[in-house]
């Protein structure tokens, strides 16, 4: 093939998958709109979604693929296997545009709430001039990692396997996937470079510009003094993207639960929480079984769980959790020195960050197939390598971005004060890169379970390359090759529990541990 | 003695805490405002007064007792009854004058063209003209409190209920502000026809009120009643104003 067919097959590729993202990103938005507001405005329906939220956004999105390719593929057989690849896309990006949509509803100020009733304005004017507007900013600033979510899973997303069904959508994924098949190394990078290109170029002519849309109408916050609004009209336009809280995504989730755990005790809450996912695991698995009786369906059910085995669905938990804790490790490991380290040295974090963010927006299952083929003699190093490449760069970003984030004012003052290095870093430093370390720590955590679905067991056409230890990722994905609807929905029961015991039990205490530690919550919080 | 346009019949209100207590806020309130008229309200802070304003505007259903607008009661907000809030409610994300055009919003059969225009005469009025497609962050204090006073008034309501709207500006734009709200009120043809106030501030209720009705703090009850027959503008040195001031001063403690 030469040069030219590479190069179209791989913008054609991309045009299909950004359009797939798009249409997904199109459907969060609406939904995020209608079930956000509703949440962040009537407070019944806020008791039931936010928890049913929570516990959507904890499943690791490739745990949606057995059921919504049954589904879909059963309701709609011709266009039912694209609508699939949209719903696990949507899956992937909807759920912190909700959140964000909620906790912006949440914040209007009760004065506008009486005005708009008090000015007797219709529901659509309500929404028109009160609800969007007021969450717009949170909104868009949530478009661009959804986006970056949604071409971690685009892959996955468009090879649709399930038992015997087996549906190949024309994208990204599987033609980066085939390439490697056929050894095709040039293919590869050709497909990779067009990702590359069309994250960037999207980057700067839809993302930025969207994010300076809502700015006119933000800086009304608080009253602008006459000089200060005289310097931003100056130095706006290279001051806009600088001081967006890195740590604002984890926030809105953040605040978003705790609202919720304020009203009920933790326990209660936790318990409710692990219950209803064990009852609604219960139930679609009963749903799924399909045969006549319940009774019968329970002994289905309990079959399955026989066949997989109480001791390997706990051992394959014990493997996973290591693994997941590994690459965390692993990841705050090279991180925390390199961002303290180029923080503060201009040109060196300038060409740094700009080449790993390159190198960030290379989504890690697009190179998975690559890891197929290679490290066969050391398939936990394989493993391993995956789920890293999946994780490390949240919490760089996360620690660089809150060192980035020290105000001037700070650094001068320890100037002024010729304070050691070692108090410089327990003073300033430390306070201002431990909750992004926490938070991306969160959030690396929750991306490594996700790619322990691909890593433990990656098939590629005949290519079986899995680890020999089990996991949980590798039962999900031989229960998902087998067809075994029931045994999927155990496992991914399973798995998000953990994913939520974790969140709650073990990041949700250190997090409160460092704040309140450091004693930032205000700063933090905003 | 002229007839009531709004009366407050009966009227207790209690808020309950998620605690499951209790806070009484208004206690058996009996208030008319009537045709013409200038009412000022004065009670301490957290007494009560945003709350009542609330239930007279048709925003908060009292637990007990009702309000009456030209003898029917009062089910939820309508248009002839205008509130000004404590902080200046403005839309961020809209123009001031399309701030102004919201409250136009449910008049139907107005065109366009009316509603802008209508919006304009009533922002000129005010003394805005040329701020027209200004953001409110753009804007001081007064000239906002000054946007809420054109949008409360460009319905024609028959009554201004105003909660301390001169709490949040400076105390000069405070001044003129006053004024102005005097002037409009002086103008013959233009409504609202009644005006009520309500402050903890003793001295910008003398200065503009017909007759004050004093509160007790928690829950608020009726103290007692001031009329006041001084010619405006007032003279806030004058031993007469002080005289006022003194006796308002004396039913509050
Ligand atoms: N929505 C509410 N829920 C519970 N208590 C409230 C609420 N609104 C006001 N209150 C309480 O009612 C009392 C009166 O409040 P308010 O009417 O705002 O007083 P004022 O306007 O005179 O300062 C205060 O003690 C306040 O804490
Ligand atoms: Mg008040």
């Amino acid at each position: 093939m030469d040069l030219l067919a590479y190069l179209a097959t791989s913008s054609a590729a991309v045009a299909a998958s950004w359009a797939r993202m798009a249409v997904a990103l199109l459907f969060s938005i609406l939904f995020s709109f209608i079930v956000g507001t509703l949440a962040g405005t009537n407070r019944y329906f806020e008791k039931i979604a936010i928890p049913v939220l929570d516990i959507l956004q904890s499943i690791p999105i490739l745990g949606f693929f057995p059921l919504a390719i049954t589904l879909f593929v059963a309701l709609l057989p011709v266009i039912g296997s694209e609508l699939a690849a949209i719903f696990l896309i949507f899956t992937s990006q909807v759920w912190n545009i909700t959140f964000a949509v909620y906790e912006g509803t949440r914040l209007i100020k009760s004065e506008l709430l009486d005005t708009a009733r008090f000015l007797g304005i219709s529901w659509a004017e309500k929404f028109r001039y009160l609800y969007i507007p007021a969450t717009l900013p949170r909104v868009l600033y949530n478009i661009q990692p959804s986006w970056a979510n949604g071409i971690f899973f685009l892959v996955g997303s468009e090879i649709l396997t399930f038992g015997e069904t087996e549906v190949e959508l024309f994208g990204l994924g599987t033609v980066v996937s085939r390439y490697t098949l056929n050894g095709d190394v040039v293919g590869v990078a050709t497909t990779v470079g067009m990702l590359v290109l069309a994250t960037v170029l999207t980057t700067l002519l839809v993302f930025r510009p969207l994010t300076h849309v809502a700015e006119p109408r933000r800086k009304d916050r608080k009253e602008l003094l006459g000089y200060t609004s005289f310097l931003r009209r100056i130095f706006g336009p290279a001051l806009k993207g600088v001081h967006l809280p890195s740590h604002l995504l984890f926030f809105e989730y953040h605040k978003a639960v705790e609202q919720l755990t304020k009203r009920v005790s933790p326990y209660t809450s936790l318990m409710r929480g692990v219950l209803f996912f064990l009852l609604g695991g219960l139930l679609v698995s009963l749903v799924v079984v399909g045969s006549e009786a319940w009774i019968t369906r329970l002994g289905v059910l309990i079959q399955a769980i026989y066949y997989l085995g109480l001791e390997n669905l706990a051992l394959s938990a014990v493997y996973s959790l290591g693994r997941v804790a590994a690459a965390v490790l692993f990841s705050i490991a090279w991180s925390v020195p390199v961002a303290i380290a180029i923080a503060r040295k201009e040109r060196l974090s300038l060409y740094l960050t700009s080449f790993l963010q390159v190198i960030a927006s290379i989504p890690a299952t697009i190179v998975y197939p690559i890891f197929a083929g290679t490290l066969s003699e050391q398939p936990e190093l394989r493993a391993f390598l995956m789920t890293v490449a999946a994780t490390q760069y949240y919490v760089f970003f996360q620690v660089y971005a809150g060192l980035k984030n020290i105000p001037q004012t700070e650094l001068e003052l320890v100037e002024l004060l010729k304070l050691r290095t070692v108090d410089r870093v327990r003073m300033v430093y430390l306070p201002r890169a431990l909750p992004p370390l926490v938070t991306g720590c969160i959030t690396a955590a929750g991306g490594a379970w996700n790619s322990l679905i691909v890593s433990e067991r990656i098939v590629l056409g005949d290519v079986v390359a899995e680890t020999p230890n089990p996991g949980l990722g590798k039962l999900l994905s031989t229960m998902t090759y087998e067809g075994n609807l029931v045994g999927s929905v155990i496992v991914i029961t399973l798995m998000a529990s953990l994913i939520v015991l974790m969140n709650r039990l073990f990041w949700k205490r250190v997090y409160d541990l460092v704040i309140s530690r450091l004693k930032i919550q205000e700063e933090a919080g905003k | 003695m002229s007839e009531a346009i709004l009366s407050v019949v009966n009227v207790s209100h209690n808020f309950y805490t998620k605690k499951g207590m209790t806070i009484e806020v208004l206690k058996n309130m009996n208030i008319s405002l009537y045709y013409g008229e200038f009412l000022g309200i004065v009670g301490q802070s957290g007494s009560g007064k945003t709350t009542l304003l609330k239930i007279m505007a048709g925003l908060i259903k009292p637990t007990s007792g009702s309000v009456f607008y030209k003898s029917k009661p009062i089910n939820g907000p309508t248009p002839a009854i205008s509130l000004v809030f404590q902080e200046p409610a403005l839309f961020p994300w809209l123009t001031v004058l399309e701030n102004v055009v919201l409250a136009l919003k449910r008049f139907k059969e107005l065109s366009r063209e009316e509603v802008v225009e209508r919006a304009r005469s009533y922002l000129d009025m005010v003394g805005l003209s040329g701020f027209e497609s200004v953001y409110p962050g753009e804007l001081s204090g007064g000239m906002k409190q000054r946007v809420v006073l054109a949008r409360a008034l460009v319905t024609n309501p028959d009554v201004l209920l105003m909660d301390e709207p001169f709490s949040n500006v400076d105390p000069l734009t405070a001044v003129s502000l006053r004024r102005e709200i005097d002037m409009l009120r002086a103008h013959e043809t233009l409504p609202p026809s009644s005006v009520l106030l309500v402050s903890h501030n003793v001295e910008e209720i003398v200065e503009l009120s017909d007759r004050v009705i004093v509160l007790s703090g928690r829950p608020a009850e009726i103290k007692g009643e001031v009329k006041i027959s001084m010619e405006k503008p007032r003279d806030r040195r004058s031993p007469l104003f002080y005289e006022y001031v003194d006796a308002i001063f004396t039913l509050m403690s």
